[in-house]
Protein backbone atom coordinates (compact mmCIF):
# COMPACT_ATOMS: atom_id res chain seq x y z
CA UNK A 1 0.00 0.00 0.00
CA UNK A 2 2.92 2.47 1.30
CA UNK A 3 6.42 1.79 0.67
CA UNK A 4 9.17 4.17 1.83
CA UNK A 5 12.30 3.56 0.77
CA UNK A 6 15.26 4.69 2.34
CA UNK A 7 13.83 8.32 2.47
CA UNK A 8 16.28 11.31 3.74
CA UNK A 9 15.59 15.10 4.04
CA UNK A 10 17.61 17.72 5.11
CA UNK A 11 16.73 21.33 6.35
CA UNK A 12 18.79 23.92 5.85
CA UNK A 13 19.35 25.87 9.20
CA UNK A 14 20.73 29.65 9.42
CA UNK A 15 24.18 28.29 10.19
CA UNK A 16 24.62 26.26 7.00
CA UNK A 17 24.73 22.71 9.06
CA UNK A 18 21.29 21.76 8.09
CA UNK A 19 19.40 19.38 10.31
CA UNK A 20 18.18 16.04 9.16
CA UNK A 21 14.82 15.79 9.55
CA UNK A 22 14.45 12.35 7.77
CA UNK A 23 17.39 9.78 8.16
CA UNK A 24 17.28 6.80 6.10
CA UNK A 25 13.85 6.07 6.78
CA UNK A 26 12.23 2.88 5.04
CA UNK A 27 8.59 1.59 6.28
CA UNK A 28 6.07 -0.84 4.25
CA UNK A 29 2.37 -0.70 5.00
CA UNK A 30 -0.38 -3.61 3.91
CA UNK A 31 -2.99 -2.64 3.27
CA UNK A 32 -5.69 -1.96 6.69
CA UNK A 33 -2.56 -1.19 8.48
CA UNK A 34 -3.49 1.29 11.21
CA UNK A 35 0.04 2.23 12.63
CA UNK A 36 0.58 5.11 15.35
CA UNK A 37 3.38 7.14 14.84
CA UNK A 38 5.11 8.65 18.10
CA UNK A 39 8.34 10.23 19.21
CA UNK A 40 9.47 13.81 20.78
CA UNK A 41 8.84 17.13 19.39
CA UNK A 42 11.52 17.32 16.06
CA UNK A 43 11.50 13.70 15.76
CA UNK A 44 10.55 13.68 12.57
CA UNK A 45 6.88 12.48 12.51
CA UNK A 46 5.57 15.41 10.64
CA UNK A 47 7.75 16.03 8.43
CA UNK A 48 7.64 11.66 7.26
CA UNK A 49 3.28 12.80 7.04
CA UNK A 50 4.57 16.28 4.55
CA UNK A 51 6.59 14.00 2.67
CA UNK A 52 4.39 11.13 2.06
CA UNK A 53 2.01 13.56 1.16
CA UNK A 54 4.54 15.95 -0.86
CA UNK A 55 4.27 19.18 0.37
CA UNK A 56 8.06 19.03 0.54
CA UNK A 57 10.56 16.93 -1.90
CA UNK A 58 13.17 14.31 -0.41
CA UNK A 59 16.27 14.33 -0.96
CA UNK A 60 16.66 11.08 -1.49
CA UNK A 61 15.21 7.54 -1.96
CA UNK A 62 11.75 6.66 -3.15
CA UNK A 63 7.29 6.88 -2.48
CA UNK A 64 5.71 4.58 -3.76
CA UNK A 65 1.86 4.99 -2.53
CA UNK A 66 -0.65 1.67 -4.33
CA UNK A 67 2.18 0.67 -6.32
CA UNK A 68 3.11 4.18 -7.97
CA UNK A 69 5.90 6.02 -7.41
CA UNK A 70 5.05 9.51 -6.78
CA UNK A 71 8.49 10.65 -5.37
CA UNK A 72 8.79 13.68 -7.84
CA UNK A 73 4.82 13.79 -8.11
CA UNK A 74 3.37 17.25 -6.48
CA UNK A 75 0.78 17.54 -3.60
CA UNK A 76 -2.45 17.93 -5.53
CA UNK A 77 -1.49 15.11 -8.38
CA UNK A 78 -0.87 12.67 -5.29
CA UNK A 79 -4.70 13.65 -3.51
CA UNK A 80 -6.57 11.35 -5.07
CA UNK A 81 -5.01 8.65 -3.06
CA UNK A 82 -4.69 9.96 0.16
CA UNK A 83 -6.63 11.83 2.52
CA UNK A 84 -5.18 14.48 5.45
CA UNK A 85 -6.25 15.59 8.82
CA UNK A 86 -4.29 18.51 10.14
CA UNK A 87 -3.72 19.32 13.61
CA UNK A 88 -5.48 22.79 13.27
CA UNK A 89 -9.44 22.29 12.43
CA UNK A 90 -9.25 25.42 10.68
CA UNK A 91 -6.47 23.78 8.37
CA UNK A 92 -9.13 21.01 6.80
CA UNK A 93 -12.16 23.07 5.89
CA UNK A 94 -12.85 26.19 4.00
CA UNK A 95 -14.42 28.44 6.59
CA UNK A 96 -16.11 30.70 4.38
CA UNK A 97 -17.85 28.30 2.01
CA UNK A 98 -20.74 26.13 3.14
CA UNK A 99 -20.54 22.78 4.77
CA UNK A 100 -22.11 21.34 1.27
CA UNK A 101 -19.75 22.92 -0.84
CA UNK A 102 -16.79 21.78 1.66
CA UNK A 103 -18.13 18.50 1.23
CA UNK A 104 -18.81 18.81 -2.52
CA UNK A 105 -15.16 19.31 -2.94
CA UNK A 106 -14.17 16.41 -1.08
CA UNK A 107 -15.73 14.35 -3.38
CA UNK A 108 -14.02 15.17 -6.10
CA UNK A 109 -10.67 14.20 -4.44
CA UNK A 110 -8.28 14.41 -7.32
CA UNK A 111 -10.96 14.77 -9.89
CA UNK A 112 -10.89 17.11 -12.59
CA UNK A 113 -13.03 20.01 -11.57
CA UNK A 114 -15.06 21.28 -14.54
CA UNK A 115 -18.20 23.65 -15.17
CA UNK A 116 -20.66 21.80 -13.99
CA UNK A 117 -22.62 22.57 -10.89
CA UNK A 118 -20.48 22.31 -7.76
CA UNK A 119 -23.01 21.22 -5.31
CA UNK A 120 -25.61 18.25 -6.87
CA UNK A 121 -28.80 17.66 -5.07
CA UNK A 122 -27.92 13.56 -5.37
CA UNK A 123 -25.25 14.72 -3.67
CA UNK A 124 -27.07 16.08 -0.65
CA UNK A 125 -28.72 13.23 0.66
CA UNK A 126 -25.35 11.68 0.81
CA UNK A 127 -23.71 14.36 2.48
CA UNK A 128 -26.71 14.33 4.82
CA UNK A 129 -26.74 10.64 5.44
CA UNK A 130 -22.86 10.77 6.00
CA UNK A 131 -23.15 13.88 8.40
CA UNK A 132 -25.89 11.89 10.64
CA UNK A 133 -22.79 9.25 11.19
CA UNK A 134 -21.00 12.06 13.01
CA UNK A 135 -23.88 12.73 15.25
CA UNK A 136 -23.49 15.97 15.58
CA UNK A 137 -26.59 17.97 13.82
CA UNK A 138 -25.18 18.83 11.11
CA UNK A 139 -26.97 17.45 8.66
CA UNK A 140 -29.54 19.91 8.94
CA UNK A 141 -26.61 22.66 8.71
CA UNK A 142 -25.83 22.04 4.87
CA UNK A 143 -25.83 25.67 3.81
CA UNK A 144 -24.44 27.35 7.22
CA UNK A 145 -20.46 28.59 6.59
CA UNK A 146 -18.16 26.30 8.35
CA UNK A 147 -16.64 29.00 10.26
CA UNK A 148 -19.76 29.02 12.51
CA UNK A 149 -18.43 25.62 13.56
CA UNK A 150 -16.97 24.76 16.73
CA UNK A 151 -13.41 23.51 16.63
CA UNK A 152 -14.31 19.73 17.16
CA UNK A 153 -17.33 20.17 14.47
CA UNK A 154 -15.09 21.76 12.14
CA UNK A 155 -12.15 18.93 12.64
CA UNK A 156 -15.14 15.77 12.71
CA UNK A 157 -15.81 17.36 9.34
CA UNK A 158 -12.60 17.56 8.26
CA UNK A 159 -12.22 13.57 9.16
CA UNK A 160 -15.23 13.19 6.99
CA UNK A 161 -14.36 14.92 3.98
CA UNK A 162 -10.97 12.95 4.39
CA UNK A 163 -12.52 10.10 3.98
CA UNK A 164 -15.38 10.61 2.03
CA UNK A 165 -13.69 10.01 -1.20
CA UNK A 166 -12.67 6.46 -0.10
CA UNK A 167 -8.69 7.14 -0.31
CA UNK A 168 -6.35 4.30 -0.13
CA UNK A 169 -4.07 6.08 2.72
CA UNK A 170 -5.04 8.53 5.52
CA UNK A 171 -2.76 10.78 6.99
CA UNK A 172 -3.87 11.83 10.50
CA UNK A 173 -1.07 14.27 12.06
CA UNK A 174 -1.78 14.85 15.63
CA UNK A 175 -5.51 15.29 14.91
CA UNK A 176 -7.11 15.52 17.80
CA UNK A 177 -3.88 17.81 19.53
CA UNK A 178 -5.51 20.99 19.69
CA UNK A 179 -9.09 19.82 21.00
CA UNK A 180 -10.27 19.52 24.55
CA UNK A 181 -10.28 15.94 26.04
CA UNK A 182 -13.75 15.57 25.67
CA UNK A 183 -14.07 16.39 22.11
CA UNK A 184 -10.29 14.88 21.49
CA UNK A 185 -11.96 11.48 22.45
CA UNK A 186 -15.00 11.72 20.19
CA UNK A 187 -12.76 12.64 17.30
CA UNK A 188 -10.81 9.66 17.97
CA UNK A 189 -14.17 7.42 18.75
CA UNK A 190 -14.81 9.11 15.53
CA UNK A 191 -11.81 8.14 13.44
CA UNK A 192 -11.68 4.61 14.56
CA UNK A 193 -15.10 3.97 13.49
CA UNK A 194 -14.60 5.50 10.01
CA UNK A 195 -11.13 3.54 9.50
CA UNK A 196 -13.18 0.71 10.55
CA UNK A 197 -15.33 0.55 7.67
CA UNK A 198 -13.54 1.53 5.05
CA UNK A 199 -10.96 -0.68 3.58
CA UNK A 200 -7.74 1.69 3.90
CA UNK A 201 -4.61 2.26 5.55
CA UNK A 202 -3.44 4.74 8.20
CA UNK A 203 -0.60 6.89 9.81
CA UNK A 204 -1.38 8.56 12.65
CA UNK A 205 0.79 10.75 15.02
CA UNK A 206 0.03 11.50 17.97
CA UNK A 207 1.58 12.44 21.60
CA UNK A 208 -0.25 10.47 23.38
CA UNK A 209 1.55 6.80 24.15
CA UNK A 210 -1.37 5.16 26.01
CA UNK A 211 -3.16 6.04 22.75
CA UNK A 212 -0.40 5.30 20.35
CA UNK A 213 -0.84 1.69 21.66
CA UNK A 214 -4.85 1.60 22.57
CA UNK A 215 -5.50 2.33 18.88
CA UNK A 216 -4.27 0.92 15.46
CA UNK A 217 -2.65 -2.46 14.51
CA UNK A 218 1.18 -1.14 14.84
CA UNK A 219 3.28 1.38 16.23
CA UNK A 220 6.55 2.98 15.16
CA UNK A 221 9.06 5.33 17.41
CA UNK A 222 10.83 8.13 15.68
CA UNK A 223 13.79 9.71 16.83
CA UNK A 224 15.92 12.45 15.51
CA UNK A 225 14.75 11.22 12.16
CA UNK A 226 14.50 7.80 12.31
CA UNK A 227 12.81 4.94 12.97
CA UNK A 228 13.66 3.31 16.57
CA UNK A 229 10.83 1.10 17.20
CA UNK A 230 8.60 -1.13 14.97
CA UNK A 231 5.95 -3.06 16.73
CA UNK A 232 2.90 -4.95 15.61
CA UNK A 233 0.39 -6.96 16.50
CA UNK A 234 -0.17 -9.57 18.47
CA UNK A 235 3.00 -8.54 20.33
CA UNK A 236 1.61 -4.50 20.81
CA UNK A 237 -1.05 -5.55 21.91
CA UNK A 238 0.17 -6.67 25.24
CA UNK A 239 2.60 -3.77 25.74
CA UNK A 240 2.30 -1.07 28.65
CA UNK A 241 3.43 2.55 27.86
CA UNK A 242 7.04 1.61 30.59
CA UNK A 243 6.90 -1.39 28.01
CA UNK A 244 7.33 1.47 25.11
CA UNK A 245 9.88 3.33 27.31
CA UNK A 246 12.35 0.37 27.64
CA UNK A 247 12.27 -0.56 24.21
CA UNK A 248 13.49 3.15 23.30
CA UNK A 249 15.96 2.63 25.96
CA UNK A 250 17.26 -0.79 24.81
CA UNK A 251 17.06 0.24 20.93
CA UNK A 252 19.24 3.56 21.68
CA UNK A 253 20.77 3.31 24.93
CA UNK A 254 19.61 6.70 26.04
CA UNK A 255 16.68 7.45 28.26
CA UNK A 256 13.55 9.32 26.53
CA UNK A 257 14.24 12.56 28.40
CA UNK A 258 11.16 15.00 26.19
CA UNK A 259 8.93 16.09 29.03
CA UNK A 260 6.00 16.72 26.84
CA UNK A 261 6.29 13.05 25.38
CA UNK A 262 6.32 11.50 29.06
CA UNK A 263 3.75 13.93 30.63
CA UNK A 264 1.00 12.94 28.75
CA UNK A 265 1.80 8.95 29.37
CA UNK B 1 -35.63 69.33 -12.87
CA UNK B 2 -34.74 67.83 -15.38
CA UNK B 3 -31.37 68.59 -15.49
CA UNK B 4 -30.87 67.02 -11.55
CA UNK B 5 -33.12 63.86 -12.96
CA UNK B 6 -30.24 63.75 -16.13
CA UNK B 7 -27.90 64.03 -13.59
CA UNK B 8 -28.52 61.18 -11.47
CA UNK B 9 -29.03 59.31 -14.51
CA UNK B 10 -25.56 59.97 -15.73
CA UNK B 11 -24.21 58.94 -11.82
CA UNK B 12 -26.14 55.52 -12.23
CA UNK B 13 -25.05 55.38 -15.87
CA UNK B 14 -21.11 55.32 -14.30
CA UNK B 15 -21.82 53.40 -11.46
CA UNK B 16 -22.83 50.85 -13.43
CA UNK B 17 -20.36 50.23 -16.37
CA UNK B 18 -17.73 51.03 -13.37
CA UNK B 19 -19.33 48.27 -11.47
CA UNK B 20 -18.16 45.52 -13.91
CA UNK B 21 -14.64 46.90 -12.93
CA UNK B 22 -16.05 46.53 -9.63
CA UNK B 23 -16.73 42.72 -9.50
CA UNK B 24 -13.42 42.05 -11.34
CA UNK B 25 -12.14 43.58 -8.64
CA UNK B 26 -14.63 41.53 -5.76
CA UNK B 27 -13.24 38.23 -7.55
CA UNK B 28 -9.49 39.00 -6.95
CA UNK B 29 -9.47 40.93 -3.68
CA UNK B 30 -12.08 38.90 -1.32
CA UNK B 31 -12.68 35.66 -3.25
CA UNK B 32 -9.07 34.73 -4.55
CA UNK B 33 -7.89 37.40 -1.76
CA UNK B 34 -5.10 38.68 -3.86
CA UNK B 35 -4.27 41.96 -3.95
CA UNK B 36 -4.17 43.01 -7.98
CA UNK B 37 -2.81 46.10 -9.16
CA UNK B 38 -2.76 44.94 -12.55
CA UNK B 39 -6.47 46.31 -12.84
CA UNK B 40 -4.50 49.93 -13.52
CA UNK B 41 -3.37 48.92 -16.41
CA UNK B 42 -5.71 46.58 -18.20
CA UNK B 43 -8.59 48.39 -17.96
CA UNK B 44 -6.66 51.28 -19.78
CA UNK B 45 -5.93 48.03 -22.57
CA UNK B 46 -9.76 47.53 -22.56
CA UNK B 47 -10.32 50.92 -23.52
CA UNK B 48 -7.18 51.29 -25.58
CA UNK B 49 -8.18 47.93 -27.60
CA UNK B 50 -11.79 48.67 -27.88
CA UNK B 51 -10.84 52.06 -29.28
CA UNK B 52 -8.19 50.46 -31.94
CA UNK B 53 -10.83 48.57 -32.98
CA UNK B 54 -13.52 50.48 -33.17
CA UNK B 55 -11.61 53.49 -35.38
CA UNK B 56 -10.52 50.24 -37.74
CA UNK B 57 -13.96 49.90 -38.36
CA UNK B 58 -14.42 46.79 -36.62
CA UNK B 59 -18.06 45.87 -35.48
CA UNK B 60 -18.63 47.77 -31.96
CA UNK B 61 -19.97 44.26 -30.75
CA UNK B 62 -16.54 42.42 -31.50
CA UNK B 63 -15.00 45.44 -30.47
CA UNK B 64 -15.98 45.61 -27.04
CA UNK B 65 -15.84 41.84 -26.68
CA UNK B 66 -12.07 41.56 -27.39
CA UNK B 67 -10.79 43.34 -24.95
CA UNK B 68 -12.15 41.04 -22.02
CA UNK B 69 -9.63 38.47 -24.19
CA UNK B 70 -7.08 40.91 -23.55
CA UNK B 71 -7.68 41.61 -20.27
CA UNK B 72 -7.72 37.36 -19.63
CA UNK B 73 -4.13 37.72 -20.70
CA UNK B 74 -2.91 40.61 -19.12
CA UNK B 75 -4.57 38.58 -15.66
CA UNK B 76 -2.93 35.11 -16.44
CA UNK B 77 0.72 36.75 -16.61
CA UNK B 78 0.52 38.62 -12.73
CA UNK B 79 -0.98 35.22 -12.30
CA UNK B 80 2.29 33.40 -13.64
CA UNK B 81 5.10 35.99 -11.96
CA UNK B 82 3.05 35.43 -9.11
CA UNK B 83 3.09 31.50 -9.12
CA UNK B 84 5.45 30.26 -11.49
CA UNK B 85 8.31 32.98 -10.85
CA UNK B 86 7.39 33.87 -7.05
CA UNK B 87 7.15 37.51 -7.69
CA UNK B 88 5.07 38.84 -4.52
CA UNK B 89 1.32 39.23 -5.57
CA UNK B 90 2.01 43.53 -5.12
CA UNK B 91 4.96 43.39 -7.14
CA UNK B 92 3.96 41.28 -10.17
CA UNK B 93 0.99 43.12 -10.36
CA UNK B 94 2.69 46.69 -10.54
CA UNK B 95 5.20 44.71 -13.14
CA UNK B 96 2.02 44.37 -15.53
CA UNK B 97 0.64 47.10 -14.46
CA UNK B 98 3.77 48.79 -16.03
CA UNK B 99 4.56 46.80 -18.92
CA UNK B 100 0.51 47.64 -19.97
CA UNK B 101 1.64 51.23 -19.82
CA UNK B 102 3.52 50.68 -23.17
CA UNK B 103 1.91 48.00 -24.27
CA UNK B 104 -1.22 50.56 -24.26
CA UNK B 105 0.46 52.95 -26.05
CA UNK B 106 1.38 50.88 -28.81
CA UNK B 107 -2.22 49.73 -29.21
CA UNK B 108 -3.46 53.12 -29.47
CA UNK B 109 -0.80 54.78 -31.33
CA UNK B 110 -0.97 57.72 -29.21
CA UNK B 111 -1.98 58.92 -25.88
CA UNK B 112 -5.63 59.71 -26.70
CA UNK B 113 -8.21 57.72 -29.15
CA UNK B 114 -11.34 60.21 -30.09
CA UNK B 115 -14.23 57.78 -30.48
CA UNK B 116 -16.84 60.87 -31.19
CA UNK B 117 -16.90 59.85 -34.86
CA UNK B 118 -17.31 56.29 -34.81
CA UNK B 119 -19.59 53.46 -34.44
CA UNK B 120 -19.94 52.69 -30.51
CA UNK B 121 -21.86 50.46 -28.74
CA UNK B 122 -23.84 52.79 -27.45
CA UNK B 123 -24.85 53.93 -30.90
CA UNK B 124 -25.58 50.80 -31.79
CA UNK B 125 -28.39 50.13 -29.18
CA UNK B 126 -29.84 53.76 -30.53
CA UNK B 127 -30.00 52.83 -34.05
CA UNK B 128 -31.73 49.95 -32.67
CA UNK B 129 -34.64 52.09 -31.76
CA UNK B 130 -33.30 53.01 -28.26
CA UNK B 131 -34.17 56.60 -26.88
CA UNK B 132 -30.52 58.26 -26.19
CA UNK B 133 -31.43 59.67 -23.37
CA UNK B 134 -31.64 55.81 -21.38
CA UNK B 135 -29.97 53.89 -23.82
CA UNK B 136 -26.42 54.27 -21.97
CA UNK B 137 -28.32 53.03 -18.70
CA UNK B 138 -30.07 50.41 -20.25
CA UNK B 139 -27.21 49.35 -21.80
CA UNK B 140 -24.76 48.85 -18.65
CA UNK B 141 -27.70 47.83 -16.49
CA UNK B 142 -28.09 44.17 -18.73
CA UNK B 143 -24.41 44.19 -19.11
CA UNK B 144 -23.94 44.24 -15.55
CA UNK B 145 -26.85 41.91 -14.46
CA UNK B 146 -25.47 39.29 -17.49
CA UNK B 147 -22.08 40.10 -15.94
CA UNK B 148 -23.24 39.08 -12.52
CA UNK B 149 -25.61 35.96 -13.54
CA UNK B 150 -21.98 34.54 -15.00
CA UNK B 151 -19.69 35.62 -12.06
CA UNK B 152 -22.29 33.94 -9.35
CA UNK B 153 -22.74 30.81 -11.73
CA UNK B 154 -19.32 30.14 -11.76
CA UNK B 155 -18.29 30.42 -8.20
CA UNK B 156 -20.88 27.86 -7.86
CA UNK B 157 -19.52 25.21 -9.99
CA UNK B 158 -17.17 22.48 -9.53
CA UNK B 159 -14.65 24.69 -10.56
CA UNK B 160 -15.67 27.52 -8.64
CA UNK B 161 -16.08 26.37 -5.39
CA UNK B 162 -12.17 25.46 -5.97
CA UNK B 163 -11.05 29.22 -6.79
CA UNK B 164 -12.71 30.16 -3.54
CA UNK B 165 -11.62 27.67 -1.65
CA UNK B 166 -8.20 28.37 -2.97
CA UNK B 167 -8.86 31.82 -1.65
CA UNK B 168 -9.91 30.67 1.94
CA UNK B 169 -7.93 28.00 2.47
CA UNK B 170 -5.03 26.86 0.26
CA UNK B 171 -3.62 24.44 1.73
CA UNK B 172 -6.67 22.44 2.10
CA UNK B 173 -8.06 22.69 -1.55
CA UNK B 174 -4.20 21.66 -2.18
CA UNK B 175 -4.30 18.59 -0.48
CA UNK B 176 -7.91 17.92 -2.10
CA UNK B 177 -6.06 17.50 -5.50
CA UNK B 178 -6.37 21.07 -6.78
CA UNK B 179 -3.49 22.91 -8.69
CA UNK B 180 -3.93 26.28 -6.96
CA UNK B 181 -1.04 27.94 -8.88
CA UNK B 182 -4.04 27.36 -12.10
CA UNK B 183 -6.43 28.64 -9.52
CA UNK B 184 -4.81 31.90 -8.95
CA UNK B 185 -3.88 31.91 -12.83
CA UNK B 186 -6.91 31.64 -14.20
CA UNK B 187 -9.02 33.19 -11.52
CA UNK B 188 -6.51 36.63 -11.60
CA UNK B 189 -6.85 36.48 -15.49
CA UNK B 190 -11.03 36.12 -15.19
CA UNK B 191 -11.02 39.12 -12.71
CA UNK B 192 -8.66 41.73 -15.24
CA UNK B 193 -11.16 39.66 -18.34
CA UNK B 194 -14.17 41.82 -16.93
CA UNK B 195 -11.80 45.14 -15.74
CA UNK B 196 -10.86 45.35 -19.31
CA UNK B 197 -14.32 45.01 -20.13
CA UNK B 198 -15.78 47.66 -18.13
CA UNK B 199 -12.84 49.97 -19.50
CA UNK B 200 -13.47 49.11 -23.46
CA UNK B 201 -17.61 50.14 -22.24
CA UNK B 202 -15.97 53.44 -20.37
CA UNK B 203 -14.50 54.82 -23.09
CA UNK B 204 -17.20 54.28 -25.37
CA UNK B 205 -19.31 55.79 -23.19
CA UNK B 206 -17.11 58.93 -22.48
CA UNK B 207 -15.94 58.94 -26.27
CA UNK B 208 -12.56 58.46 -26.07
CA UNK B 209 -9.59 56.07 -24.59
CA UNK B 210 -6.74 57.77 -22.95
CA UNK B 211 -3.47 56.21 -21.65
CA UNK B 212 -3.75 58.08 -18.40
CA UNK B 213 -7.74 56.31 -17.41
CA UNK B 214 -6.61 53.75 -15.32
CA UNK B 215 -4.97 55.45 -13.49
CA UNK B 216 -6.97 55.11 -9.39
CA UNK B 217 -8.92 52.23 -11.06
CA UNK B 218 -7.94 49.56 -8.24
CA UNK B 219 -8.98 51.62 -5.32
CA UNK B 220 -11.83 52.75 -7.26
CA UNK B 221 -12.79 49.13 -7.48
CA UNK B 222 -11.54 48.51 -4.20
CA UNK B 223 -13.66 51.55 -2.58
CA UNK B 224 -16.79 50.17 -4.16
CA UNK B 225 -16.07 46.53 -2.74
CA UNK B 226 -15.98 48.04 0.90
CA UNK B 227 -18.73 50.43 0.81
CA UNK B 228 -20.94 47.79 -0.68
CA UNK B 229 -19.28 45.12 2.15
CA UNK B 230 -20.42 48.29 4.57
CA UNK B 231 -23.87 48.34 2.93
CA UNK B 232 -25.10 45.17 2.53
CA UNK B 233 -22.72 42.86 4.48
CA UNK B 234 -22.83 39.81 2.06
CA UNK B 235 -22.66 36.41 3.66
CA UNK B 236 -23.13 34.52 -0.12
CA UNK B 237 -21.20 34.63 -3.58
CA UNK B 238 -24.45 36.26 -5.02
CA UNK B 239 -24.48 39.05 -2.21
CA UNK B 240 -20.64 40.02 -3.00
CA UNK B 241 -21.57 40.66 -6.73
CA UNK B 242 -24.79 42.18 -5.69
CA UNK B 243 -22.47 44.44 -2.89
CA UNK B 244 -19.74 45.03 -5.55
CA UNK B 245 -22.21 46.60 -7.89
CA UNK B 246 -24.20 48.35 -5.15
CA UNK B 247 -20.78 49.64 -3.73
CA UNK B 248 -19.61 51.23 -7.33
CA UNK B 249 -23.12 53.20 -7.43
CA UNK B 250 -22.56 54.12 -4.74
CA UNK B 251 -18.89 54.92 -4.94
CA UNK B 252 -20.14 57.08 -8.04
CA UNK B 253 -22.83 58.91 -5.65
CA UNK B 254 -19.70 60.14 -3.65
CA UNK B 255 -17.66 61.05 -6.31
CA UNK B 256 -21.00 63.46 -7.65
CA UNK B 257 -21.58 64.67 -4.17
CA UNK B 258 -17.84 65.35 -3.70
CA UNK B 259 -17.88 67.49 -7.24
CA UNK B 260 -21.09 69.05 -6.10
CA UNK B 261 -19.04 70.65 -2.56
CA UNK B 262 -16.45 71.95 -4.96
CA UNK B 263 -13.89 69.49 -5.04
CA UNK B 264 -12.26 70.03 -8.60
CA UNK B 265 -12.17 66.80 -10.58
CA UNK B 266 -8.25 66.37 -10.03
CA UNK B 267 -9.00 66.22 -6.80
CA UNK B 268 -11.40 63.16 -6.75
CA UNK B 269 -8.55 60.83 -6.24
CA UNK B 270 -7.45 62.54 -2.93
CA UNK B 271 -11.10 61.96 -1.87
CA UNK B 272 -11.19 58.56 -3.48
CA UNK B 273 -8.02 58.13 -1.14
CA UNK B 274 -9.46 59.80 1.47
CA UNK B 275 -13.21 57.79 1.33
CA UNK B 276 -11.06 54.00 1.31
CA UNK B 277 -9.25 55.02 4.14
CA UNK B 278 -12.49 55.89 6.17
CA UNK B 279 -14.14 52.91 5.01
CA UNK B 280 -11.45 50.44 5.94
CA UNK B 281 -10.43 52.24 8.90
CA UNK B 282 -14.05 52.37 10.64
CA UNK B 283 -13.96 49.06 11.07
CA UNK B 284 -11.25 48.92 13.11
CA UNK B 285 -12.18 51.59 15.12
CA UNK B 286 -15.56 50.57 15.82
CA UNK B 287 -13.86 47.49 17.30
CA UNK B 288 -11.17 49.43 18.90
CA UNK B 289 -14.24 51.41 20.59
CA UNK B 290 -16.23 48.09 21.36
CA UNK B 291 -13.10 46.86 23.30
CA UNK B 292 -13.00 49.02 25.76
CA UNK B 293 -16.15 49.76 26.00
CA UNK B 294 -16.54 45.48 27.30
CA UNK B 295 -13.44 45.87 29.37
CA UNK B 296 -15.37 48.97 30.83
CA UNK B 297 -18.41 46.94 31.36
CA UNK B 298 -15.90 44.23 33.17
CA UNK B 299 -14.83 46.48 35.24
CA UNK B 300 -18.35 47.35 36.40
CA UNK B 301 -19.42 43.83 36.46
CA UNK B 302 -16.48 43.50 39.26
CA UNK B 303 -17.38 46.51 40.97
CA UNK B 304 -20.91 45.26 41.47
CA UNK B 305 -19.90 41.82 42.46
CA UNK B 306 -17.81 42.95 45.24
Amino acid sequence: MLELKSLCKKFQSGTGNGRMALKDVSLSLQPCDFVTVIGSNGAGKSTLLNVIAGVFPVDSGQVIIDGQDVTYLPEHRRASVLGRVFQDPMQGTAGSMSIEENMAMALKRGERRGLSRGVLARDRDYFRQQLSSLGLGLEDRLLEPVKLLSGGQRQALALLMATLSKPKLLLLDEHTAALDPRTAQEIQELTNGIVGQGNLSVLMVTHNLRLALAVGTRTIMMHEGEIVLDVSDPERSEMTVSDLLERFHDARGERLSDDRILLEV
Amino acid sequence: MTSAFGAIFRVLEQGLVYAVMAVGVYLSSRVLDFPDLTVDGSFPMGAAIAARLLVGGVHPLMATLFAPVAGFFAGAATGMLNTKLRISNLLAGILTMTALYSVNLRVMGRANVPLLRTDTVLTLIQDMGMPPMISAFLLFCMVTVIVKFLVDSFLRTEFGLALRATGDNEGMIRSLGVNTNSMKIVGIGIANALVALSGALVAQYQGFADIGMGIGTVVAGLASVIIGEAIISPRSVGMGTLGAIIGSVAYRICVFLALRLGFAPTDLKLVTAFLVIVALSGKSIKQGIGGERREAGRNVGTEVSM
